[in-house]
């Protein structure tokens, strides 16, 4: 089968299945960049660095996919993703553990996909007494 | 950013619609569909190449050459050249640049070209390497291409206005009836009812078969020149009443639900000094129906989230008496040919208001709406535009 190559470019331990969320962050005026960039989209500052994150977002969009390009893929289709906003900040395009309904609230998390690269997952937030 | 329109187009107007070689799959390349526009845009004016002085060229296809190159391939010598790398945006783009490149004298015919191949395996390699954000943030979850931005916008659009699937079928039958009486559209020949329509198969949920288009390959093409100019080669013409761009608009947005249209729109018919109400034909780039929604909505053809009541009571096809929209059947109906595509509704509104469209020619319409809508870097496309055109002598 063709090896499907991600570069998505996030941070995930060898060997590691899964991390906490780190999205790149400005040294400079704190805020928090996705996609993966060269500069601080904010302040243009030369000051991004990966740095923990909080997962927490809303789900502002889901998509169940039935066709993929990449032929590595295909035993995997049907394909749940979504579109989510962090409370950090920025959206995110992430792999969906299950359905959810539009602004439920997901956490997001670093994972591997099929192929084992680094991707971003997210699952709906379990409902639990606010702490 | 102000927003304040644009100066006048006065003076720089269209002629000259070519689209040449549709088809779904071909083993030449863009440089050949680009080339062949050239030779029938010559043809068409009735000019030799050495009168063409400048070019605006979009594609997709052309690496490891620029347009720069082009010249050599087609032994034309420019005073001025542009490479507008706007996808479906590009169209509207090249006639703004080459106007106002009219307007000052630094070229007086220029050649404005869209043109793209679609050889085996090419769209997946395209979609695979768009962009670096689409690379690292969008192909991973799933490698659907543009289908996996354009199912979440879908989503969240018909979930913030109610929009039903029916809707978005009102759109894409419509253009599949203009279709039919447009040769050259590649699903010309296959009627679709909105029952098809409703139990195609799914592809990127909401998104099915028929909201999705088919690659091919194709050229389109115009010329842009002085008024003088054509009237001396006695070519019909359109005008421009109007033209902006935006890049990036909203951009803080979490999902794209508008885009520049909104920002830019009363700028545009203010400066053509018509109102939406005087729109007689319009042609939105289609990439997905939710996409054509946006630009109809945007430019004001409906209110805010009234576009099931819109269908609901406006005929698109070229012929109904309501709003013709797509009347060539756009790309959901004729084909995706790349950067193409950007150019195929300032081409056919050229025909259509030049009478020269053939068995899907609206009658007697003298505003024509054009829009754009490009580039999907990531969760959306950054590019948006929009030109009112006018028939010739009816300006100005």
């Amino acid at each position: 089968m063709d090896k499907f190559i991600a570069a998505t470019r996030l941070p995930l331990a060898d060997g590691a299945p899964s991390a906490a969320l780190q999205l790149q962050q400005c040294a400079s005026c704190n805020t928090v960049n996705y996609p993966a960039r060269d500069l601080c989209g904010r302040c243009l500052a030369d000051a991004l660095a990966w740095q923990p994150q909080s997962g927490a977002g809303t789900l502002l969009a889901s998509s169940t996919l039935h066709y993929s390009l990449e032929p590595a893929l295909h035993g995997q289709l049907p394909i749940i993703i979504g579109s989510v906003k962090l409370a950090v900040g920025p959206v995110v395009i992430t792999y969906l553990a299950a359905s959810a309904a539009i602004g439920a609230s997901v956490t997001v998390q670093i994972t591997r996909d099929c192929a084992g690269n680094p991707v971003l997952s997210a699952q709906p937030t379990e409902e639990r007494p606010h702490e | 950013m102000s927003n304040r329109p644009p100066n006048s187009y006065r003076g720089a107007v269209l002629t000259t619609p070519v689209s040449y070689g549709y088809a779904k799959h071909s083993d030449k390349p863009a440089h050949w569909f680009i080339g062949s526009v050239l030779r029938e845009l010559c043809a068409g004016a009735g000019i030799d190449k050495s009168a063409v002085d400048g070019a605006a060229i979009s594609s997709f296809g052309l690496a490891p050459d620029t347009v720069s190159f082009l010249t050599q391939h087609y032994n034309i010598g420019l005073r001025w050249l542009e490479q507008l790398p706007f996808g479906g945006a590009s169209g509207v783009i090249a006639l703004r640049r080459a106007a106002r490149a009219v307007q000052c004298g630094d070229a007086e015919i220029v050649a404005c070209i869209g043109g793209d191949t679609a050889a085996a395996g090419s769209f997946r390699e395209l979609v695979a390497d768009f962009s670096s954000f689409s690379n690292s943030a969008a192909y991973p979850y799933g490698a659907a291409g543009p289908n996996a931005p354009f199912a979440l916008i879908t989503a969240a659009y018909m979930q913030r206005y109610g929009v039903t699937r029916e809707a978005f079928g009102a759109l894409a039958t419509a253009q599949r009836y203009n279709a039919q009486h447009y040769p050259q559209a590649l699903l010309g020949d296959k009627p679709l009812s909105l029952e098809q329509y409703l139990a195609a198969r799914p592809i990127a949920e909401p998104l099915h078969l028929f909201d999705c288009v088919m690659p091919c390959a194709g050229g389109e093409g115009f010329l842009v020149m002085s008024e003088q100019r054509a009237i001396d080669l006695a070519l019909p013409y359109v005008t421009i009443a109007a033209a902006d761009e935006r890049h990036n608009a909203f951009g803080d947005d979490p999902v794209q639900l508008r885009s520049g249209w909104s920002d830019f729109a009363d700028g545009l018919y203010q400066r053509a000094e018509i109102t939406p109400a005087d729109i007689d034909l319009v042609q939105t780039y289609d990439d997905y129906p939710v996409i054509s929604a946006l630009q109809l909505e945007g430019l004001g053809l409906f209110g805010a989230g009234e576009f099931n009541h819109f269908v609901a009571t406006t005929n698109t096809t070229f012929d109904g008496g309501g709003l013709p929209h797509n009347t060539s059947g756009g790309q959901l109906s004729g084909g995706q040919a790349g950067s193409a595509a950007g150019y195929l509704g300032v081409v056919e509104t050229l025909r259509q208001l030049t009478d020269s469209a053939g068995a899907n020619q609206v009658a007697n319409a003298q505003h024509g709406l054009v829009s754009g809508y490009g580039m999907i870097n990531y969760d959306r496309g950054l590019c948006s535009t929009a030109c009112i055109l006018i028939r010739g002598g009816q300006h100005g």
